[in-house]
């Protein structure tokens, strides 16, 4: 059977049919339309990532309503289906093909990014050096054993996956965890009477009859979400043992605020806790060298700023340089110098954006292809207008 | 402190009529200002901008050119407190000042001076104000409040140089001892004596005040005045004199004095020039004043040989010549014969109309090519930019539609179009310095250019569609043959691909820009959904003509609809305040822009009805 009558057969059935219509893709168009309108409107009270998850990251905005997500696929679906079973392949519509292959591949390349790529954190003051990037909005809860070895395992929960009153089994430490509750944006409260240490580790006295804490927090107290997603800072309460133990499990309660892991004995075994950003492993160490801010003469508007840093990558360092549109990019991750602020000794921190993203390349590739589409469709328009004329 | 400045004023009063001199050295001396290096006439209309939204100012029925108005505020001529330079939109803020309102909404500092207190206060009040919560009133409050202090801050640039009754020797015996004459003298005068004054004042503080001779207090006085003038003078923020060695600071003449470091050659020869070109100027002294500015302007281009001087000369000649103004002029004219031309004789006025737009346009692009050159970035860094960049290649898809059509229709659409987005452009230059410098993200030559232009391109050919769409509904309503109708859509169509290719690209580049700068393509920023919106709405519009939904008349529509998705996108967005690209923030923008949307879909409304009921017949 050849393309030609494969594709006429299958033009013929009836989900096809309405796959490839035009007006599937111009009522697909105006939906869109309208959601940039209205995401825009929305996002001035309710701040980017609310407007992200009502409008744009969506199936629906209510039901049936389609957010972006459903309408972008619903489009990739119809563009593509146009370009394999109903598109007449003449050199005319040269243009017309190229331009409609390259949106098609924009679309599936924004749901590859859309689904794997990931935006983290990392901010160094002059001579820090990290391995980790911090991702901005996702917490987790980590856990890791301290034993003579000194090499931890830590254990990281992520947030999604905490639900009150489901136990949390970590096997290969021999613990239970059991979590109470958890607020996604909660206050800390600390109450400064009754302190004592004990252990080497400070223990409130007043809280020991509720819930351990090794900064010293009494209560952990749900608060009202912000819509800067950022902002929102987590708290949980929990109980935990070691498996298969007689003594009564412990209450700890955590703050994402907290700077230190709450460390406790159990059966004569040392754990400890931590409620963090979620981090993630870069392939690279990363050390600040130096910082540098440019100003525009006499005012402190910023002209230019820079980092340099030392990286180590697969054994091998070297400097390199890092500045606003002159990102780093190493080992599948891209470090862009984002901003920069000061620590509380005074000392300049650089921010640096990390991105992995699988599906970086492609709306490089497909403008291209697009390009080039509309460059020919002008041309063949222009030819065959000539042609016209001469006749 | 108002004493001080209400006696200064007074003193003035030596000098009665204004005399203009030769500026062609004394406008080029360098200004350092928001981060770039200005020559003093761009720094005085600048400020005069600020103050009354305009480059010139008529006192007492003569007008004066913005340097002259700024030399009279530096150089304490008495007539500037008269000057109507404060202009204030709003009429409730005078009522709120408790003085009268002026039916032309011009003020003058004779006006605010007996209320200064209420200025100062309803300014304060407003500052504890969150600035999102903030009314329009309350940000004139804070303006009004501003300049005031500005006016005085520059007011007293130079009363260092001012021959003060303070510093008045009345003795010769004191004279002799500081070395001077007998009777009154300027601060830089006196400063040099300091260090004989100091030793002298600690022998009289020895002394019981009953005791004390002419000297004593004459020496007293001198010392005291030095300490306290520097004190209260030396923030003035008049940036002429660059301070130190790599020229990264600037510093008025007072805050020169007080950093009370010693100042060497050539500040010191420099700070005396100053000081005698004030002089002149007070003295009426034309001859004295250009030649003492001359000798300044050529002892600064020799200190400080790699300031791009080209630039600041060729700013001047920019200001002098006032391309966009003189644009506007042409364009409104060959609108007014193209549209002449569509009543009588359409040959003779259209060949006219061409004529003038061509001007017109060169005379544009001659400016753009000013601005390029003095700042070395591309011509659309900011919304004033975009607007005036805009409307020239609106003016040149007119003339190339006239061309090819020789039928009027372009230079309709093309100086119509251009006229309108340089009229808008005014409103975004009446805030002083259009030539500022850039924040760093948007400091990066390459993507600036290529994703700006592109974007301007595309909304250039977008709106221009949509005014053909004008003149295609209005040939449809006054019933025009179908030929005609038939080339008026070609036009439309063509150019509303070109303009749907263009912002298609723009955007495109955008993302790649941001994808550079921040590590993403997209990120639903509202201005990126502004480009998305135009980039939707043109491919609806094509998508809507293949499925049949629409036809020529529904094209013609939607183009219109187009230009109000353009104007939303162009500024509609910076108004909403967030976003990465919140930063073309104007009251009254907001208005006008509402105004317009009803105004177009009046038009609409009131156009599509009376076509269908004529087509029926």
């Amino acid at each position: 059977m050849s393309i030609k009558s494969l594709r006429s057969q299958m033009r013929k059935l009836k989900p096809i049919k309405v796959l490839t219509s035009i007006s599937l893709a111009t009522t697909c168009l105006i939906i869109l339309l309208i959601l940039t309108f209205f995401g825009t409107l929305y996002q001035t009270d309710n701040g980017l990532y609310m407007a992200q998850q009502v409008f744009f990251n969506s199936w629906f905005v209510f039901f049936p309503i389609p957010g972006a997500k459903l309408v972008l696929i619903v489009l990739g679906a119809n563009l593509l289906s146009v370009l394999l079973f109903t598109l007449k392949y003449t050199w005319k519509k040269a243009g017309i093909i190229f331009m409609h292959w390259g949106l098609t591949i924009l679309v599936i390349g924004s749901g590859i990014t859309y689904y794997y790529a990931e935006e983290s954190m990392l901010s160094l003051s002059e001579g820090e050096t990290k391995e980790f990037a911090s991702v901005n909005s996702t917490w987790e809860l980590a856990v890791w054993k301290e034993d003579e070895s000194n090499e931890k395992q830590v254990f990281a929960i992520g947030s999604s996956s905490i639900d009150p009153d489901e136990a949390i089994e970590l096997p290969a430490i021999q613990l239970n965890i059991l979590p109470l509750a958890f607020f996604k944006n909660a206050g800390a409260v600390q109450d400064t009477t009754g302190w004592q240490a004990r252990e080497g580790m400070p223990v409130n006295l007043n809280a020991q009859k509720k819930y351990l804490n090794g900064s010293g927090i009494t209560d952990v107290r749900e608060s009202e979400l912000v819509p800067e997603i950022s902002r929102n800072v987590p708290g949980i309460k929990f109980t935990t043992n070691v498996r298969g133990s007689q003594s009564e499990p412990l209450r700890i309660q955590l703050s994402g605020y907290e700077t230190i892991p709450t460390t406790v004995r159990m059966d004569d075994q040392v754990f400890s806790f931590q409620l963090q950003r979620r981090q993630i492993q870069l392939p690279i160490s990363v050390k600040l060298i130096d910082f540098v801010k440019e100003d525009h003469p006499g005012i402190s508007m910023a002209k230019g700023y820079e980092s340099t840093v030392e990286i180590v990558n697969n054994g091998v360092t070297r400097k390199v340089k890092i500045s606003m549109n002159e990102p780093l990019r190493v080992a599948g991750f891209t470090f862009f110098q984002s901003s920069f602020s000061q620590d509380k000794m005074g000392r300049e921190v650089s921010i640096f954006q990390v991105v992995q993203n699988p599906g970086r390349v492609i709306p490089y590739v497909s403008s291209i292809i697009v390009g080039i589409g509309l460059l020919l469709h002008f041309i063949i328009l222009l030819v065959l207008r000539l042609r016209k004329e001469r006749v | 402190m108002k004493l001080l400045s209400i006696v200064l004023l007074c003193f003035g009063l030596l000098q009665a009529e204004i005399t203009q001199f030769d500026y062609s050295d004394y406008s080029k001396l360098l200004v350092q200002d928001a981060g770039r290096y200005k020559p003093l006439d761009s720094y005085a209309r600048h400020m005069l901008l600020e103050f009354s939204g305009k480059t010139t100012v008529k006192i007492d029925g003569k007008k004066y050119s913005a340097l002259d108005w700024f030399n009279m505020v530096i150089f304490n001529h008495p007539q500037v407190n008269s000057a109507p330079v404060f202009l204030i939109n709003n009429p409730q803020v005078a009522d709120a000042y408790g003085i009268e309102r002026k039916s032309d909404r011009k003020y003058s500092f004779l006006d605010l001076a007996p209320v200064q207190v209420k200025v100062q206060q309803l300014a304060q009040t407003v500052m504890k104000i969150d600035s999102k919560n903030r009314t329009d009133i309350d940000h004139e409050f804070l303006r009004v409040y501003g300049l005031l202090q500005k006016i005085q801050d520059h007011n007293s640039a130079f009363t260092l140089a001012q021959k003060h009754p303070t510093f008045n020797i009345k003795d010769s015996k004191t004279a002799a001892l500081l070395k001077l004459d007998t009777g009154m003298h300027s601060y830089l005068e006196i400063l040099p004596q300091s260090s004989l004054l100091g030793t002298l004042v600690a022998e009289t503080a020895k002394k019981d005040t009953a005791k004390w001779t002419v000297t004593d207090s004459t020496v007293s006085l001198f010392s005291y005045a030095l300490y306290e003038w520097t004190e209260f003078y030396k923030q003035n923020q008049l940036a002429i004199l660059p301070y130190t060695a790599d020229k990264e600071y600037w510093l008025s003449p007072w805050a020169v004095i007080g950093n009370r470091l010693h100042i060497s050659e050539p500040l010191a020869t420099d700070l005396q020039l100053w000081a005698s070109l004030y002089r002149s100027y007070s003295d009426n002294n034309k001859s004295d004043f250009e030649a003492q500015a001359q000798l300044l302007l050529g002892r600064e281009r020799n200190q400080y040989p790699d300031i791009r001087y080209g630039a600041i000369d060729n700013e001047v000649i920019y200001n002098t010549w006032d391309f966009f103004y003189k644009a506007k002029l042409l364009y409104g004219l060959s609108l007014f014969l193209a549209l002449v031309g569509l009543v009588s004789r359409p040959k003779l006025f259209n060949r006219a109309s061409v004529l003038f737009l061509l001007g017109a346009t060169i005379i544009s692009v001659v400016g753009i090519g000013f601005r390029m050159y003095i700042s070395q970035r591309p011509p659309v860094t900011n919304l004033f930019e975009t607007f005036i960049f805009t409307g020239t290649v609106t003016a040149l898809i007119g003339l190339l539609v006239e061309k090819y059509q020789k039928n009027g229709n372009g230079n309709l659409i093309g100086s119509f179009t251009a006229l309108v987005l340089f009229l808008i452009s005014g409103k975004y230059s009446s805030q002083g310095d259009t030539l500022g410098v850039l924040v760093a993200v948007l400091d990066s030559n390459f993507w600036l250019a290529t994703h700006v232009i592109t974007i301007s391109l595309g909304y250039a050919g977008c709106v221009a569609a949509g005014v053909m769409g004008h003149v295609y509904l209005l040939q449809r309503l006054f019933g025009k043959a179908a030929d005609e109708l038939t080339k008026s859509y070609k036009t439309l169509f063509g150019i509303l691909g070109f303009g749907l290719t263009l912002s298609f690209i723009g955007t495109v580049l955008g993302g790649i820009w941001a994808d550079q700068s921040w590590g993403r393509f997209w990120g639903w920023d509202p201005k990126e959904n502004g480009a998305l919106l135009i980039v939707l709405w043109c491919a609806i519009i094509f998508h809507m003509r293949m499925a049949g939904w629409i036809k020529e008349f529904g094209v013609a529509v939607s183009s219109i609809i187009g230009i109000i998705m353009v104007m939303l996108a162009w500024f509609g967005i910076n108004l909403l305040g967030v976003g990465l690209h919140s930063y073309g923030f104007t009251t009254g923008i907001a208005f006008n822009l509402m105004l317009y949307i009803i105004l177009q879909l009046l038009f609409l409304v009131i156009v599509i009805p009376l076509i269908k009921r004529r087509e029926r017949v």
